[in-house]
């Protein structure tokens, strides 16, 4: 009985792997072209984010965020965002007292020193600003919960 | 004699505006809060309080923007070294507010060399201290450091070479300035730098080209708005040394284990200039 299930089983693998490998193997190769968009969507995400870490009012209201009510933007602390230290998250954050990721973090800082509106941690604007932070600070060691 | 304040919080509860972006209003409540010191005041101009309007607000209300005068045997001088900006505004038609809104941006793209002093400055300043002998102190008060420290974030005179070939024909200079919002100090040949605290917020010491640093600031916790602000108190001492006490909102001013000083917040950092700018190579580098 055992043997009658493992039998036709064994053959299905086979033949699944063999349309895996087919699959693989008629993939086609990524072209420069597909890179470039690759890379430009990511950059566009970049781009909106710099706008926003640096206090843009067009972009935020376009977005319908407001990030800061005190005159501040992030970029006034954090030029280059320097100092955010993306690449030490999640780690335990002081200030909020908990276990925190990157995004509750910036979630902190519109909340408290910017006395804006916190986003969604899924928002559009929430990871174009991680895309922009993480682009700034790329090439720095990860160090995930060094205070 | 009083630093004046870059920036100022006002409001109910601290909190209706922060900033000081040049706005009249701005300037007369930094005038008012200052009424108190009643000994001579004598102002220079931030970057904050110029592009506004061009300095003409500020100049109305605290006089020229560069100056000297002599008292018990020191010569004090005060530059302009804010207002060099090149005209990026006008071809974007930028309103008053954007301008300042961008000089306002540490890391601003637009702004060029506005750091600066400018030839007929420079003329002045040769001048000035022509007739005043070498070995007389002299405290020269400017914005910004009369030192390379990290243009992309603009925090240098750009033509300190220049003022500095006029300074060192004295023998003893004390350069005390503003805009880094730092604990800092430096040595130029015989000059010697100080710079002041922020009377808002501290910014970080740069990735790179920080003057090798003796003492380190306190890590701040930007959830405290009085946490690495403050003043300094600045004295003549009996060598003709300018001594400098830093003071601060909170006890602690400077720190030195990694988790508490700025100079340990300053590691493992690779930073990357805005897209904005033409991708120079990426800056890494800590504090020395």
């Amino acid at each position: 009985m055992t043997r009658q299930i493992w039998i036709p089983a064994g053959a299905a693998l086979a033949v699944l792997c063999f349309v895996a490998f087919q699959a693989a193997a008629h993939k086609d190769k990524h072209t420069p072209e597909q890179l470039k968009v690759f890379e430009e969507v990511f950059l566009e995400q970049v781009r909106i984010g710099d706008l926003l870490f640096h206090g843009d009012a067009d972009t935020q209201k376009k977005m319908g965020v407001q990030l800061s009510r005190t005159g501040m933007s992030c970029a006034m602390c954090h030029p280059f965002a320097s100092d955010v230290h993306p690449h030490e998250f999640p780690k335990f954050q002081e200030q909020i007292g908990k276990f925190s990721t990157l995004r509750d973090m910036i979630n902190w800082c519109i909340e408290k020193p910017n006395e804006g509106v916190k986003l969604d941690s899924d928002s559009d604007a929430m990871k174009a600003l991680e895309a922009y932070i993480y682009w700034s600070n790329r090439g720095s060691k990860l160090e995930p919960g060094t205070h | 004699m009083v630093p004046f304040p870059e920036h100022h919080r006002s409001g109910a509860g601290g909190a209706d505006f922060l900033g000081q972006l040049g706005n009249p209003v701005e300037l007369e409540l930094g005038a008012e809060l200052l009424k108190e010191v009643k000994t001579k005041k004598v102002y220079i101009p931030g970057e904050h309080d110029w592009y506004l309007d061009m300095g003409k607000a500020w100049e109305r209300m605290f006089g020229a923007p560069y100056w000297s005068f002599d008292h018990k045997g020191v010569r004090f001088i005060g530059l302009d070294t804010i207002s060099h900006a090149k005209d990026f505004w006008t071809i974007r038609k930028m309103t008053p507010q954007e301008r300042m809104g961008h000089m306002a941006t540490l890391d601003g793209t637009l702004g060029g060399a506005w750091a600066a002093v400018g030839p007929e400055q420079l003329a002045w300043l040769d001048r000035t201290l022509s007739s005043w002998p070498k070995d007389k102190p002299v405290v020269i008060f400017s914005h910004n450091p009369l030192f390379d420290y990290y243009a992309p974030w603009n925090f240098w005179v750009r033509d300190w070479r220049e003022v500095n070939e006029i300074l060192k024909r004295h023998d003893n200079v004390t350069s005390v300035h503003g805009h880094v919002h730092q604990v800092l100090y430096h040595e130029i040949g015989k000059m010697r730098s100080i710079g002041m605290l922020a009377t808002s917020w501290p910014w970080p010491y740069a990735p790179k080209g920080v003057p090798k640093l003796t003492k380190c600031m306190v890590r701040v916790d930007p959830g405290d708005y009085f946490d690495g602000v403050g003043w300094s108190a600045l004295g003549m001492n009996s060598a003709s040394k300018v001594d400098n006490e830093y003071v601060m909102w909170r006890k602690d001013v400077y720190a030195t284990a990694t988790a508490d000083s700025g100079c340990g917040d300053n590691r493992n950092q690779v930073l990357h200039p805005r897209l904005a700018d033409a991708e120079p190579p990426p800056i890494t580098g800590s504090v020395k």
